[in-house]
């Protein structure tokens, strides 16, 4: 893995650029999931009313 | 005969813990209504009822509990969150009535009142349609203002609403 994302070569320096838009993608997804669904990820977010 | 009387040890088992179960007694039924739209969620507090109004004429009916003298409340809002098991924290004007609670509860807590799903509403009364970890309370004039179902109802509730569906509270 190490080999692939090494920025010494092209092909490396393209896997590494997949790899940070892989992780980017990923975390964009979760939170427009969250957010469409209406949801917060279970117990994590406070919600402040009444009771 | 030893396994008929294992059979009947086990049965009388169960009828015990189903009639010592109050969720069980109290169902949601199916009811007809007029005069909503399918979709909508009415509250009538007289009744201490919660309708979620389907297709053709009818509605889910839930028991609830509602607001405690002087603080019920009628209007027309709607749902703008939908939380699974929410930490809580109490708003200002219960902490003020209650100071030994702490700032927040996690979700899942015993302590916690949301029990396993909250139903945020609109109108900036930080109002909600919310579980309970007080399930004897369902059904009376016991809240602040929101409306407490039983966990199994909040549950399935939430699975038939969505931001932005309508909420009408009646007396």
């Amino acid at each position: 893995m190490a080999v692939l994302i090494c920025h010494r070569t092209k092909r490396g320096r393209s896997m590494k650029k997949l790899l940070v838009l892989a992780v980017a993608a990923s975390f964009a997804v979760t939170v427009a999931g969250c957010t469409t669904m209406g949801k917060a990820p279970i117990g994590k977010t406070p919600v402040v009313t009444k009771y | 005969m030893r396994a008929v009387r294992s059979f009947l040890a086990v049965a009388i088992a169960l009828a015990v813990v189903a009639l010592a179960t109050p969720q069980a007694a109290v169902a949601r039924e199916t009811v007809t209504i007029s005069g909503y739209s399918p979709g909508t969620v009415v509250v009538k507090t007289s009744e201490r009822r919660l309708y979620y109004v389907t297709m053709d004429g009818k509605a889910v009916r839930y028991p609830v509990g509602v607001g405690k003298s002087g603080k019920a409340w009628t209007g027309r809002v709607y749902i703008t969150g939908k939380y699974r098991s929410p930490a809580w924290s109490p708003p200002a004007d219960v902490k003020r009535d209650n100071p030994r609670l702490p700032n927040v509860i996690p979700g899942g807590s015993p302590r916690n009142p949301m029990g396993v799903a909250a139903l945020t509403l609109s109108g900036g009364g930080e109002y909600a349609i919310h579980g309970t970890n007080a399930p004897n309370s369902v059904g009376g004039f016991v809240s602040y203002g929101c409306f407490r179902m039983h966990n199994n109802d909040v549950a399935d509730l939430f699975n038939r609403v969505s931001v932005g569906t309508p909420v009408v509270v009646e007396r």
